[in-house]
């Protein structure tokens, strides 16, 4: 009836079919075509079960567990002799731990807005990259944990920090952000955890399901808590999944703001500054996001899952490293105007020392590194680059932790009363937490993509044309 | 009315129908702007800023929810890019709105009273960025990046209408793209010449933010309240389902949670901090009336607005989601009221005749000018690539 005497607007035009659209047009898969329900399974399970342990693999663990001494080495002389051994002291109380774990639990965003928003988005996108840089996250609030915890002098009185019935007439000071944060992060790293979980369960049982040795299959069976794959189970676990989905949105907003508070409640110029929460938040993202790609072109390319991994998913990172470093540039020239405008003194002085005090280098590198190297991303021959993408991202981590120290230290050594200025730098003690931390870091992630799918086998599967039509064989097991 | 349905022509829709009743109120309110001008020049014009900022927030929302449509290309925008395109494109209308704004500076803005700078040394340094000639010139070049985008992206869309080349769409993402850091560039300053330097001694980095996110607001909820009305018509009532509505309220209830969020941060960073440079500017509007208000804007600006929204069945009913669009709308005047009015009156709470002369005269010009806009157009972009896809997949129906 469409025939009749008028054609409808729509149908007098070409469709874009009948125009011969330029290969640069065509959008990038988001799986690679030639894949089935089966290589799926078999490509991301056999690197775990069938797959030698790669010498690639080996020489990297080892490094890492090197690091894992270091961090136990400074840990153990960090406990035995106090905080003294760091670079902290008056006038800046606040340096490397503070530093790192902002960083850290920065890079940790990334895993829970790729995993939890980007699904509440509907961003099809996202699947190949969650599981990875959920464990991501989940290794790197396991880094920042580190330095609250020991920063408090006494760890073996943490426990002090939980609102407890006591007989000391303790009680935690709930007025402070350092007390939120307690609260916040620790919740996030147990929703995270969960979340992580949850959507590993699945997955726990294709792997029991195919291993040949016995205890392997029984390892895998105990942690898959007797997934069958009938519908009920699918059911329920789309229930949980798209639950702690909810649950974990507004926890990447609020760890990060807390984060911020941390400093922004101060009265110190550099610390002082409303945006600092929507800005800590877009930083937190665009770290987190550089981290994934720094591990995720080297895995992709060591594991050969260009398939899964496709260029589209890079170049959507790209863009994501794009519009929050560009947030972040908005916070760090609007840091100035507001400076200025402010005609307060103290301000001014805040920022002509950032760029030209002792520390100014540091200020200038930061510049290059989340300001001018992410703008590379405006263009698809850099997006879709391994290589530039990589660099970029590395760039941004740097940029970051440089980020950190010009607000945390830089702001510190100088503040009102010219009498009580000093300087600081970390000590080897400090480096050595660090670089400890690190790796403790890449250890659990090497162990990550030799015990666990770094992929989602059965989130994969979804994306087959397959799983569109409506086959009438039900869900097997795997 | 025995256009082709299917084309869906303007006229269907029955929005000119409004313009003319419209234009009408438009008149008789600037009539009484007029004589109020007469009566206390310094009233009008004090009353003329927020009624101006109101309708302004839902041009320049328009402009950068419809430029974040082209870049991001999500269903949600299948609906709503005309609407926003004709509400971006009343810019120019909106710039000569501001005229008066310009003229009345001295009685608006404490900083172009040459008596109070001179006894003011922080206002003699402040000067070099509050300054009238400089506000003015600030104010034209945001004015004329507006429209150039406005009318940069009518361009290229009648372009891609002709020549359907994906080059095109790609132009015009690619407009989009920059324009997205021009209007939150433009818009943070904007609202530190127009709205922070009211109080030219406070101020907040979150301001501009949080007056950007309002503008998003602003737009969202004036598009959804278009299209709920718009729904009644036979051009409307089959196309649209209940999940173009919930995308639009999903969208809604994410600005309305940034709104909180930032304006809360501000709050609560100001109230923790305490130093006499901030506090001053909460503490009056803490109090009294303006506590009152602050208290509304909590209750109506942010819970209840989140609690419907986070309700399924009231985003997808055009009647439910019509009262939030219309009780949002009614918050942004309020919020933004609260946000000048202090400035001038301190403590004291007083809302002129003439505010609402303002608000109505603008407001039934504005209409009239945004009618014209979408009108010899369809009210859906239908020769858009992806609604031919949406169409020929079935998620989309036609007419006829």
């Amino acid at each position: 009836m469409a025939e009749k005497e008028t054609t409808p607007v729509h149908e007098v035009r070409p469709t874009t079919q009948e125009l011969r659209v330029p290969a640069r047009f065509i959008p990038s898969p988001t799986i690679e075509p030639g894949h089935s329900f089966a290589t799926i399974t078999d490509h991301i399970s056999t690197i775990v079960l069938r797959r030698k342990t790669p010498i690639g693999w080996l020489i990297g663990f080892l490094i890492s567990l090197m690091g894992v001494g270091i961090l136990t080495l400074s840990l153990t002389v960090l406990v035995g002799k106090g905080v003294g051994i760091w670079g902290i002291n008056h006038p800046v109380g606040w340096g490397f731990d503070i530093i790192n774990f902002v960083w850290w639990i920065g890079i940790g965003h990334a895993g829970t807005l790729i995993s939890a928003i980007l699904l509440l988005l509907r961003q099809e996108w996202r699947t190949s990259i969650n599981r990875f840089a959920e464990a991501m996250t989940l290794f790197a609030v396991a880094s920042a944990g580190i330095y609250p915890a020991l920063h408090t002098g006494r760890p073996w009185f943490d426990y002090w920090l939980f609102p407890y019935p006591n007989t000391m007439g303790l009680w935690p000071q709930f007025r402070s952000p350092l007390m939120w944060d307690v609260f916040a992060v620790s919740t996030y790293a147990t929703v995270s955890a969960l979340f992580w979980y949850v959507g590993l369960v699945p997955d726990l049982a294709t792997l029991r399901d195919r291993a040949t040795n016995l205890w392997v299959k029984r390892i895998y069976g105990m942690f898959a808590l007797g997934w069958r794959g009938s519908a009920k189970h699918w059911y329920r676990y789309e229930h949980a999944y798209l639950l702690l989905a909810g649950l974990s949105t507004p926890l990447v907003l609020s760890v990060h703001t807390i984060v911020s508070f941390d400093f922004a409640v101060a009265q110190l110029p550099g610390w002082h500054a409303t945006f600092f929460p929507p800005y800590f938040v877009a930083g937190a993202v665009f770290a987190g996001f550089a981290m994934v790609l720094t591990l995720a072109i080297p895995a992709r390319k060591f594991f050969r899952l260009e398939d899964f991994i496709t260029m589209k998913h890079l170049e959507n990172m790209g863009k994501v490293l794009l519009a929050t470093g560009m947030i972040v540039v908005y916070a760090y020239a609007m840091e100035w105007f507001y400076g200025i405008y402010s005609g307060n003194p103290f301000e001014i002085f805040m920022l002509k020392n950032r760029a030209t005090g002792p520390y100014g280098s540091m200020y200038i590198a930061l510049w290059i590194c989340n300001g001018l190297a992410p703008q590379l991303m405006w263009f698809k021959r850099f997006r879709t680059s391994t290589f530039w993408l990589f660099v970029v991202a590395m760039f941004v981590n740097v940029g970051m932790w440089l980020e950190r120290f010009v607000i945390i230290p830089a702001s510190l050594h100088r503040d009102f009363l010219p009498s009580s200025w000093g300087m600081y730098h970390g000590t080897v003690w400090d480096w050595g937490v660090y670089v400890g931390s690190i790796g403790l870091f890449f250890a659990l992630l090497f162990l990550f993509v030799r015990l666990l799918p770094m992929i989602s086998i059965f989130e994969m599967r979804t994306l087959l044309p397959e799983a569109q039509a409506h086959h009438t064989e039900g869900t097997e097991a795997q | 009315m025995t256009a082709d349905v299917r084309a869906t022509p303007p006229e269907s829709t029955g929005i000119s129908r409004a313009q003319f009743p419209s234009l009408i109120l438009g008149i008789i309110g600037l009539v009484a702007c007029a004589i109020g001008w007469l009566m206390n020049a310094q009233e009008f014009y004090r009353a003329w800023l927020p009624s101006f900022i109101f309708w302004f927030e839902i041009g320049a929302g328009a402009l950068a929810i419809l430029m974040l449509q082209y870049v991001t290309g999500g269903e949600w925008g299948l609906m709503i890019r005309r609407p926003l395109g004709a509400a971006a494109r009343t810019m120019p209308l909106l710039a000569v709105f501001f005229v008066p704004v310009v003229i009345g500076l001295p009685k608006i803005y404490v900083w172009a009273d040459k008596a109070v700078v001179e006894r003011d040394h922080l206002l003699q340094m402040k000067s070099q960025w509050l300054n009238a000639p400089g506000f003015t010139i600030r104010a034209a070049m945001y004015f004329a990046l507006w429209i150039l985008w406005a009318w940069r992206l009518r361009a290229l869309s009648l372009k891609f209408y002709e020549d359907r080349a994906p080059e095109t769409e790609l132009k015009r993402r690619k407009w989009s793209a920059a324009g997205l850091v021009m209007i939150v560039l433009t818009l943070t300053f904007a609202s530190i010449d127009w709205v922070m330097s009211l109080e030219p001694k406070w101020y907040s980095s979150m301001f501009g933010i949080s007056f950007t996110i309002g503008c998003g607001l602003a737009a969202f909820a004036y598009v959804t309240f278009l299209l709920t009305q718009l729904v009644r018509t036979k051009a409307m009532a089959e196309i649209l389902k209940p999940s173009h509505l919930r995308d639009l309220g999903n969208l809604m209830l994410a600005f309305v949670m940034l709104w909180a969020y930032t304006a809360f941060s501000q709050f609560l960073l100001i109230w923790y901090a305490n130093i006499k440079e901030e506090t001053p500017y909460y503490l009056k509007r803490q109090y009294g009336t303006w506590g009152f208000i602050a208290i509304v804007l909590i209750v109506f600006h942010f819970f209840l607005p989140f609690f419907m929204l986070l309700m399924r069945h009231i985003k997808d009913r055009p009647k439910t989601i019509a009262i939030v669009t219309a009780l949002l709308i009614a918050m942004r005047y309020i919020e933004i009221y609260w946000l000048i009015a202090p400035a001038h009156q301190g403590i004291h709470f007083r809302f002129s005749w003439m505010s609402l002369a303002a608000l109505v005269g603008m407001g039934g010009i504005w209409f009239w000018f945004l009618v014209q806009q979408l009108k010899g157009q369809t009210i859906i972009p239908i020769h858009e690539t992806w609604v031919d896809e949406a169409i020929r997949e079935g998620r989309l129906k036609v007419n006829g």
